[in-house]
């Protein structure tokens, strides 16, 4: 494998040869984007680790109330990032990468929303 | 290992017991009546059962832990994207190569920050944390190469071999989990999967020597720490599984091979940047999912608690910690009269 060759096999960017020009493109790095990366490194970054925090100070009812925070902040990021997805599909974008990146992150909204409710009933049920 | 009295009763250790058990029409009775109400409801018990769990407090702290690490790989994923967005996907060897050995080093610190605590509790708890790291990191390694399989239109028999090894340390982890559940401790489940690593590692395709030899010193820090980890000197077999981990990560196209070597694209500065930040973030967190350690533990005001069983530092015997769960089972007799299981 030469050093331009990429790795294990992978073609390297850059090295035009081995670019596929039939290949769609993703999306334009723009303001769409940029918001939805705001958006998760905040809920990430910021709100989900005073989550765990709180739970682990045993403050269950805040706990409840920031993960709710974390979950809007996710889910509204997530909406982002479809905007962002079908504006990618009208530069032609439809790339099973992406669409990777997408299922894995509605599949973790999902569980995040059932585990919100999971965790008010076992509040509920302790009071 | 037992939730409870009658778990332990279900388990005869001999036939004398089990002959006792059948032998007693009433209770035979009854559980033929449990085992039929059990069919006629099943599904209402299966709601149930799930119901139950779902309020249990237990899971919802496993779940969350688990969303966690889904959340920031995903953010990773994300990352990753955003800095390979010029390639139009997700094709990139960080995914399937340093987020495995990033993840490797955050356990094998975590375990070096508590070895000073309570040894004895530790060496009892070792394997089982073994074997959770490598049905985990076997799963993920698993999903990181069809990830790259599906997306990539790499070389396929390198996939192969990235799944099959990933697929040994995933068996070697069930075996592990199985062997300390019935009594036998080995350390043959180890022994399998280092030599399936160590086989993958020696014949993994290089770009260049720099590359290769970091490879090699992966590999070598892998065998030392596992010899280390069988004579159960434990700091330095931990302490060889980081330096395995970070002559892994070295010797990635981000890294220093690819400064080293003349790979044009991963010489960028800002994709550099971001393999670092991304690891040392993601030890950063890893540290505090896996949750703070008791720090107390193995003190004289807060005795080192195996099972029901406490031991105090100072009373703490090793012998009594790897007793057999057989021996244990022989204290317990059966009383035929009724369900109940005494203590001896």
């Amino acid at each position: 494998m030469s050093d331009h060759g990429g790795h294990d096999g992978m073609p390297m960017p850059g090295n035009n040869a081995s670019h596929d020009s039939t290949r769609p493109m993703a999306a334009p790095f723009g303001g769409v984007l940029i918001f939805h990366m705001v958006l998760m490194s905040l809920a990430v970054w910021t709100v989900l680790p005073v989550g765990i925090y709180l739970a682990r100070l045993k403050r269950r009812k805040q706990h409840g109330y920031v993960q709710f925070v974390l979950l809007t902040l996710l889910t509204l990021g997530a909406c982002v990032g479809l905007a962002h997805r079908y504006q990618g599909s009208n530069h032609g974008n439809h790339g099973g990468a992406v669409s990777i990146h997408a299922v894995l992150g509605w599949t973790i909204l999902v569980m995040a929303w059932l585990q919100l409710i999971g965790g008010r009933i076992i509040i509920t049920a302790a009071v | 290992m037992f939730e409870n009295a009658n778990e332990r009763g279900s388990m005869a250790s001999s036939p004398e017991e089990t002959v006792a058990i059948s032998a007693s029409a009433p209770v035979a009775g009854a559980t033929e009546d449990r085992e039929r109400e059990m069919r006629d409801n099943y599904h209402t018990n299966v709601a149930t059962w799930l119901w139950t769990r779902f309020r249990s407090r237990a899971l919802h702290q496993h779940v969350g832990k688990l969303l966690v690490l889904l959340l920031i790989s995903q953010w990773v994923i994300g990352v990753v994207g955003v800095l390979d967005l010029d390639h139009g996907d997700y094709r990139n060897p960080m995914l399937g190569h340093n987020i495995p050995g990033f993840a490797i080093i955050a356990y094998a610190c975590y375990l070096l920050s508590i070895m000073d605590q309570a040894l004895p509790y530790l060496r009892e708890n070792v394997p089982r944390t073994e074997a959770r790291s490598m049905l985990i990191g076997g799963a993920f390694y698993i999903l990181i190469d069809c990830i790259r399989q599906l997306v990539e239109d790499g070389n396929e028999n390198l996939n192969n071999a990235h799944v099959s090894t990933a697929m040994v340390w995933v068996f070697c982890g069930s075996f592990y989990l199985l062997a300390r559940r019935t009594g036998v401790h080995s350390d043959m489940p180890m022994i399998l999967a280092v030599t399936a690593q160590t086989l993958l590692v020696l014949h993994h395709p290089q770009h260049h020597a720099v590359m290769t030899s970091l490879h090699l010193m992966h590999a070598g820090f892998m065998i030392m720490g596992f010899f280390y980890r069988v004579r159960l000197e434990l700091f330095n077999a931990h302490a060889c599984l980081v330096l395995s981990g970070v002559s892994f990560i070295m010797s990635q196209d981000g890294m220093i091979a690819g400064y080293m070597g003349h790979v044009r694209y991963f010489r960028d500065p800002v994709y550099l940047m971001g393999t670092m930040l991304v690891g040392i973030v993601w030890i950063g967190f890893s540290y505090l999912v896996v949750g703070p350690v008791n720090t107390k533990s193995g003190t004289p005001d807060s005795p080192i608690v195996v099972g029901q069983v406490q031991y105090s530092p100072v009373e703490a015997d090793p012998a009594e910690l790897t007793a057999e769960p057989a021996a244990e089972m022989a204290t317990y007799t059966i009383d035929s009269s009724s369900t109940a299981v005494e203590m001896a």
